[in-house]
């Protein structure tokens, strides 16, 4: 199979001569006008959400490590020997001296 | 109003002014992109994004080249970026068909421009599929000049390439199309 010459080309894209003008679908601006609108309105709760997002974000991990904290010294404030007589007992021993 | 008034205008962000401008532009602007993705709806939203564009950038528009040229050539910029999207969702749904089936739709898809009278319907069809199955700098070059009738110079200011780089894409896309068309002639 040989490519077609150029003169079957040119006479088959002659067509595109005789061709219409498409013009933009009726109400474009309308659609378009909307469409700028909606974009700027999620652009700016963007903006807003964004930065409440944040901070939401980082008042709970300050909470979670408050909390944690509160746990740590918990544990330390409790008497160290509390937890080996605990054992002691569950073991039916006798840890005083 | 003149181009320098609409500009400054656009700059300073006055709507009856962009009205204005899409106005002037949305009929050139949609045909250039029609022609270009062949596909009615994505062509309207890559207008949209065309004058989006234009409106969001105006203030960088340094006044080297006319503001038609800068406008065709975000809305070429545009239109190659849906290109490639599509090329890309297609090569993805190649692979794992399952994963995309709408994209099934878009390949098969038949395009015919709705200037072209009904004698050359079927012509016009195949010759589309041959001109959308070119590489995407002939593609565009090719549509351009030879569906929409652009001068080389025009072209050649939008494409940003020289007006022989502009000659040598038409060449070898005509080059493509005698190839991919034998197959309409020869079956």
């Amino acid at each position: 199979m040989k490519p077609i010459s150029n003169e079957q080309l040119e006479n088959d894209l002659a067509l595109f001569s005789t061709m219409e003008v498409v013009n933009a679908p009726d109400f474009f601006y309308t659609r378009l006008s909307a469409r700028m609108e909606k974009d700027s309105i999620s652009n700016e709760l963007r903006f807003t959400i964004k930065p409440i997002l944040i901070i939401c974000a980082l008042a709970l991990f300050l909470f979670m490590n408050s909390l944690l904290l509160k746990e740590d010294t918990n544990i330390v404030k409790t008497n160290p020997n509390q937890n080996i007589e605990a054992l002691a007992a569950a073991y039916d021993q006798n840890i005083s001296n | 109003m003149n181009e320098k008034e609409l500009i400054l205008k656009l700059k300073l962000g006055e709507e009856p002014a962009f009205k204005l401008l899409v106005q002037n532009y949305q009929d050139r602007v949609y045909y250039s992109v029609l022609n270009i993705l062949q596909n009615a709806s994505e062509a309207e939203d890559t207008a949209q994004e065309t004058f989006i564009q234009v409106f969001e950038s105006i203030n960088s528009f340094k006044e080297e080249s006319s503001l038609a040229t800068w406008i065709y050539r975000i809305a070429v910029r545009k239109a190659l970026e849906k290109i490639r999207k599509q090329k890309n969702r297609q090569r993805l749904h190649s692979i794992v068909p399952w994963w995309m089936p709408s994209e099934q739709k878009s390949i098969d898809a038949v395009y015919l421009n709705p200037g072209i009278s009904n004698e050359h319907k079927e012509k016009a069809t195949i010759i589309y599929k041959a001109i959308g199955a070119l590489p995407n700098n002939q593609r565009i070059a090719f549509t351009l000049i030879r569906v929409q009738g652009m001068k080389y110079e025009e072209v050649s200011d939008i494409m940003q390439l020289s007006i022989k780089a502009i000659e040598s894409l038409l060449s070898r896309a005509k080059e493509n199309l005698k190839n991919k068309l034998q197959n309409y002639y020869y079956s």
